[in-house]
């Protein structure tokens, strides 16, 4: 499962997930990509089944490429705890990911099959995805 | 190289809500600048320079813009994508001149089926693009590649490229691996990328 090796702070407040990303909204290595499009956090274990869902469909042929990690830590209170004396402990890591983030990328691979890797990969995920394939013209 | 032409309108007011008015009417806002020429603002038409834009040459093409009276040959030089509907929102023209070399970004195709692949090697295309410094006159859409001579283990170099004459490679080194043909077995696959990382 993809997470940090170690961080600089252990706990980090949650920020805001409005926009729409510029950043990474394009297509960099692969043919085919798997573009976010609502706002949300996505945690490391949901980006590793998406890949896992991805890898298996292709059969390992073809080139994937994560596009985003998780290096946000988000803190939980335990059950049954009353409220107060302070803020949880780290449970998880997510990235936060805009409208417009390109999640996945496929390579080596015939339309049909990402497509469908990319179906697969999208049922494992919080948010609407949109299948897209790299514009010529945007190189 | 075919020149397309393009009547434009000078945009009079800029910021963003006089841009977003000129996108409404179906328009798109776009730039003209060059070598000690001042820059102007201009609007054209959408559909025209989309259908020239994806349709015909792409983007690597000689375009004549009209404004008013005078004339400017340039080239789409800077393109900016809505991220998500993906349309074109701006775009910047630069002017070229015949004996000023100007930057242009190529995308590399393969043509037929190598004879690595056949054997049951896998094909690697390590450069899908090139940027390349040089002259107006030498633009083409793409540079072509045949790669039914590679075997498995051989590689295409950037020096063997069937470039234009005037091209000067720009970025990447002469010795760049362009297409690599390697044995099915050393590939590394979508599965064993990720237990590589991890062994680290």
């Amino acid at each position: 499962m993809l997470m940090p090796k170690k961080t600089k702070y252990r706990k980090q407040m949650r920020g805001r997930r409005k926009g729409t990303a510029y950043r990474g909204s394009k297509i960099s290595f692969g043919e085919f990509g798997l573009q976010a499009l609502d706002n949300d956090w996505i945690t490391g274990r949901q980006i590793e089944a998406a890949r896992r869902a991805m890898t298996r469909h292709i059969k390992r042929d073809g080139r994937i490429w994560i596009r985003v990690f998780p290096d946000k830590p988000v803190t939980k209170i335990p059950a049954e705890t009353r409220m107060g004396k302070g803020k949880g402990s780290p449970e998880y890591f997510v990235s936060v990911v805009r409208k417009g983030t390109i999640l996945f990328e496929i390579a080596d691979v015939p339309v049909e099959l990402a497509k469908e890797a990319m179906r697969l990969a999208a049922h494992k995920l919080p948010i609407k995805t949109k299948f897209i394939e790299k514009m010529e013209i945007e190189i | 190289m075919n020149t397309i032409k393009i009547v434009a309108q000078e945009r009079v007011g800029l910021g963003k809500e006089l841009t977003s008015k000129v996108r409404q009417s179906g328009m798109m806002p776009a730039v003209i600048y060059g070598k000690n020429q001042e820059s102007v603002s201009i609007a054209i038409d959408y559909n025209e320079m989309y259908k020239s834009l994806f349709k015909g040459m792409g983007r690597n093409n000689i375009y004549t813009i009209t404004l008013d009276k005078k004339s400017f040959d340039v080239i789409p030089y800077e393109l900016q994508f809505h991220p998500i509907s993906r349309e074109i929102r701006h775009i910047d023209f630069k002017i070229v001149k015949e004996d000023e070399k100007v930057r242009v970004k190529f995308p590399i195709k393969q043509t037929g089926v190598s004879i690595g692949v056949k054997k049951g090697g896998k094909l690697d295309q390590k450069l899908p693009s090139i940027m390349v410094k040089l002259f107006p006159k030498d633009i083409c859409k793409e540079i072509v590649v045949d790669i039914t001579n590679l075997d498995q283990g051989q590689e295409l170099l950037v020096k063997d490229l069937n470039l234009p004459a005037s091209a000067e490679v720009l970025k990447v080194a002469k010795t760049h691996r362009v297409i690599v043909v390697s044995a099915a077995s050393e590939v590394p696959t979508a599965e064993a990328a990720p237990a590589a990382k991890k062994a680290k």
